[in-house]
């Protein structure tokens, strides 16, 4: 039975008021038995836990048949091209992403540039809402003697500081290269949007998540191409497969002289350009 | 399309961390810098600073406890913020928020509770009731004032201040890193940022608390101690001159080293934040600062008590707009140009009533006031003055 | 240590504040987190089994053969279908039709690729409209264009 030791409590009289707590040596002895059952049942659902995940994981990554039935992301490995000197800025790919991914006005998951440049080196640049309707013709202030049109897209970096950034894991890159966003898990810090160096996050203004190019993954996943890709009429946008032998894009990448935007923030994209003139950022 | 000048990235065009962002940082500014100061009293013995030396303590655990209601006010889904805590990205500074804020929460928590132990339990023994049985609750149950208690309370206090410098420190010190680290922003992105942000912290901190001590000596109408002002005085010339040689340092090596990033940073600072950088953080929060608290430190033996107030009360309500100027100057500005790098979007004006907006900021802000005053009415803030003429310590509790 | 027993008491509570919290994020920690990095893997799963809104190459053609045909023939033949008429799931579902298909015949659908642009390739077959029409004789309506173009293959 616990009684209340007389020493150091106040000389008041006042054992009705007294805290029900027990005395020092009680409480010890009982606060430490309960603390010692509860860690040592953690520890060991932990350890159980941990376990089962060294298993899991082990050093060979899951086969195919937990991401998609019939669909094994080890054996791919995108990436993308654009050429830029075969873009005619029709829109189209932006159009067709929206409409596929369901993309709100305003937002953009991909997105073209129109670079107008003058002999004396000027750079004008549009994107009238990101090429979504088309370019309209214009007058610029000075003459134009280079012009281009400059698709652009998430460019699923091999070292992405999105998901170095991403405080939950919430932004990840899956085996075959394509870097998503947990929608269940973002807690929409934005965080990641202001990492991206090209600017292709955004925060979703309804799901209040981040969002991006996923390189139409599900469409990835049936064998079908990105609607963007499919979409160009002239074939200046092409995705390859470099796990795929003789792949066309692969062998471009490998051959021809091709860049990447800002390689000094050696963010390793994956989205590559041939015939980009050297005034693009 | 174009709402802003030039050319911006089609995503550019929304603006994302806001005034809470904004808010973030300036609060945990003052918590790190109040900690720091009452730091200097119960770590390095600058006795001149015992009357601020709880009334530190109480300002940082009171803006502590306002600071993640920014953050909640400024996620997408503030009721997964847990997620912060459940599954942490050790690559990423952000997530180290959770369990920094708690360690450091804990460790003030503590402090406080051992400065004060010997008036709760003083308050136990005079109270009756509810309270009194709150107080006891505070004791923990142990009523012991000894000698031998009382020094081991002091060494467990100097061991915890000690560790809460590098706590506060970091606290802050990870906010200036989480900008620092951003590659993607040529503003943010340098290594001076937690330096930066750490210096300006500690000159907001003592500046909040020569405010606060002010306002509080004159509510109770007690004397304002002057060796304790004249030395708060110095410690704030000191860190708002060095705040200020580093935000300077950082430009003028932007601008001389002239790399494509200065093109739209120098008008940035001259054009778009020509107000609240050169205006206010440059000429109004801390050039004048610095010549009155220069008069103050250099001129001391010449000035009365009420002129020396007056000087350092002025100073540092200035030093606070200053230091919410640098803060906006870093998180809104740093947005205000598109990672183009080729234009600008329209000026950012925080809307009054909405999530992010100029009331609920308020609110935030004076929130750890309304805190500090209520904890005084249950635990003393200000020391017993000796001459005994306060209504202060040894008073009933409301 | 006999008059530490405040500190001891305060640490004790520390320390079950530590337990409780890794009780909980035990219960609430998500299943398929960490397997393949630190991220939900079943995420993964629910961005593959979003239903695709295009089609792909050869969707149409099961139906329209002969525009199909006439497509692979001419200029036209490295234009998907969808580009110019709406993407296959606001036609077909689940091989079903569940609404007519869209057709448009207005010269603004023509001139988003063939229009005049100063950043347009050179080889890019490019003019000026309206005033191409003009020139020809047409009248500005909607189908101007297929008065002398076949729109799956311009040259026909």
């Amino acid at each position: 039975m616990p009684t209340i030791q007389a020493n150091n409590l106040p000389p008041h009289g006042d054992r009705e008021t007294a805290l029900p707590v027990l005395d020092r040596r009680g409480f010890l002895k009982h606060g430490t038995r309960a603390l010692g059952a509860s860690l040592a049942t953690l520890v060991l659902c932990d350890l159980a836990e941990l376990m089962e995940m060294a298993e899991a994981t082990g050093l060979t990554p899951e086969p195919a048949a937990s991401v998609l039935a019939g669909y094994d992301w080890t054996k791919h490995r995108y990436v993308y091209l654009v050429d830029v000197r075969k873009c005619i800025g029709c829109g189209a790919c932006v159009r067709a992403c929206a409409q596929e991914n369901n993309v709100p006005r305003d937002y953009f998951r991909t997105w073209v540039e129109r670079y107008e440049v003058s002999r004396t080196g000027e750079v004008s640049v549009d994107s009238p809402n990101g090429g979504r309707d088309g370019f309209a013709p214009h007058v610029r202030g000075h003459d134009v003697t280079k012009a281009f049109f400059f698709p652009k897209l998430c460019c699923h970096c091999t070292y992405t500081p999105c998901v170095q950034l991403c405080p939950v894991g919430a932004s990840y890159r899956t085996l075959d290269g394509v870097v998503l966003v947990d929608e269940k898990r973002c807690i929409g810090c934005g965080y990641c949007v202001q990492a991206c160096p090209y600017g292709s996050r955004f925060i979703h203004p309804v799901t209040h998540t981040a969002s991006k190019c996923t390189l139409c993954y599900h469409r990835l996943t049936r064998g079908l191409l990105p609607a963007c890709v499919q979409a160009c009429p002239v074939k200046a946008r092409m995705l390859g497969d470099t796990k795929k032998v003789g792949d066309e894009v692969a062998e471009i990448i490998a051959t021809q002289t091709v860049r990447i935007l800002q390689p000094e923030l050696l963010t390793e994209p994956n989205c590559y350009y041939i015939g980009l003139s050297a005034e693009a950022r | 399309m174009n709402e802003g000048d030039g050319f911006l990235f089609p995503n550019d065009l929304h603006i994302l961390w806001k005034l809470m962002i904004v808010m973030y940082p300036y609060v945990t500014g003052l918590v790190a810098g109040a900690f720091i100061l009452a730091s200097l009293y119960h770590v390095f013995h600058r006795d001149e600073l015992r009357p601020i030396g709880r009334l530190s303590l109480v300002a940082s655990l009171g803006f502590l406890l306002a600071a993640p209601a920014t953050l909640q006010l400024h996620l997408g889904h503030p009721e997964r913020s847990f997620n912060i805590m459940l599954t942490p990205n050790p690559s990423s500074a952000m997530a180290m928020f959770g369990f920094i804020y708690a360690a450091y929460l804990a460790l003030l928590v503590f402090e406080i509770w051992l400065v004060h132990r010997v008036d709760i339990i003083m308050l136990a023994r005079r109270s009756r009731g509810v309270q009194r049985w709150f107080y006891k609750v505070l004791a923990l149950g142990v009523y012991d004032v000894s000698e031998e208690a009382r020094h081991v309370d002091h060494g467990v206090l100097v061991v915890l201040a000690a560790l809460g410098i590098p706590g506060a420190a970091l606290l802050h010190g990870y906010v200036g890193f989480i900008f620092g680290a951003v590659k993607a922003n040529p503003w943010w992105s340098t290594p001076l940022m937690p330096i930066i942000f750490l210096c300006s912290a500690i000159v907001s901190g003592i500046a909040m608390v020569v405010i606060l001590y002010q306002i509080g000596m004159k509510c109770s109408g007690r004397r304002i101690d002057a060796a304790c002002m004249q030395s708060l005085a110095r410690w704030l010339w000191l860190f708002v001159i060095l705040s200020v040689t580093l935000e300077l340092l950082e430009i003028m090596t932007l601008a001389y080293e002239a790399a494509d990033e200065w093109l739209i940073i120098g008008p940035l600072l001259g054009d778009q934040l020509a107000f609240s950088f050169i205006g206010i953080q440059l000429i109004f929060g801390a050039m004048i600062p610095i010549i009155l608290l220069g008069i103050v430190v250099l001129m001391s033996r010449y000035l009365t008590d009420q002129i020396r107030n007056t000087l350092c009360f002025v100073a540092s309500l200035m030093l606070l707009v200053q230091v919410f100027a640098m803060r906006w100057n870093v998180v809104i500005g740093g947005q205000i140009f598109s990672k183009s790098l080729r234009g600008f979007r329209e000026a950012h004006v925080p809307g009054l009533f909405e999530k992010e907006g100029v009331a609920l900021a308020i609110l935030i802000f004076v929130f750890p006031l309304v805190f500090i005053a209520l904890f005084n009415r249950v635990l003393p803030v200000f020391e017993p003055a000796d001459t005994g003429n306060t209504n202060g310590a040894e008073g009933q509790p409301a | 240590m006999e008059h530490a027993k405040h500190i001891i008491r305060a640490i004790l509570l520390l320390v079950m504040a530590v337990v409780v919290f890794v009780l909980v994020r035990h219960f609430l920690y998500p299943n398929s987190f960490g397997l393949h990095g630190h991220y939900r893997f079943d995420s993964v799963a629910e961005y593959a089994s979003a239903a695709p809104v295009h089609g792909d190459k050869g969707s149409c053609a099961a139906c329209h053969e002969e525009q199909a045909a006439t497509l692979t023939r001419g200029k036209h033949g490295s234009v998907s279908c969808e580009v110019c008429h709406a993407p296959l799931s606001t036609h077909v579902q689940e091989e079903a039709r569940v609404a007519p298909m869209l057709v448009d015949r207005s010269m603004q659908l023509c001139a988003t690729c063939h229009q005049k642009l100063v950043a347009r390739p050179n080889g890019f077959p490019q003019v000026v409209l309206p005033d191409h029409a003009v020139e020809k004789g047409a009248q500005i309506t909607n189908g101007v264009c297929q008065e002398c173009h076949n729109a799956h293959n311009p040259s026909e």
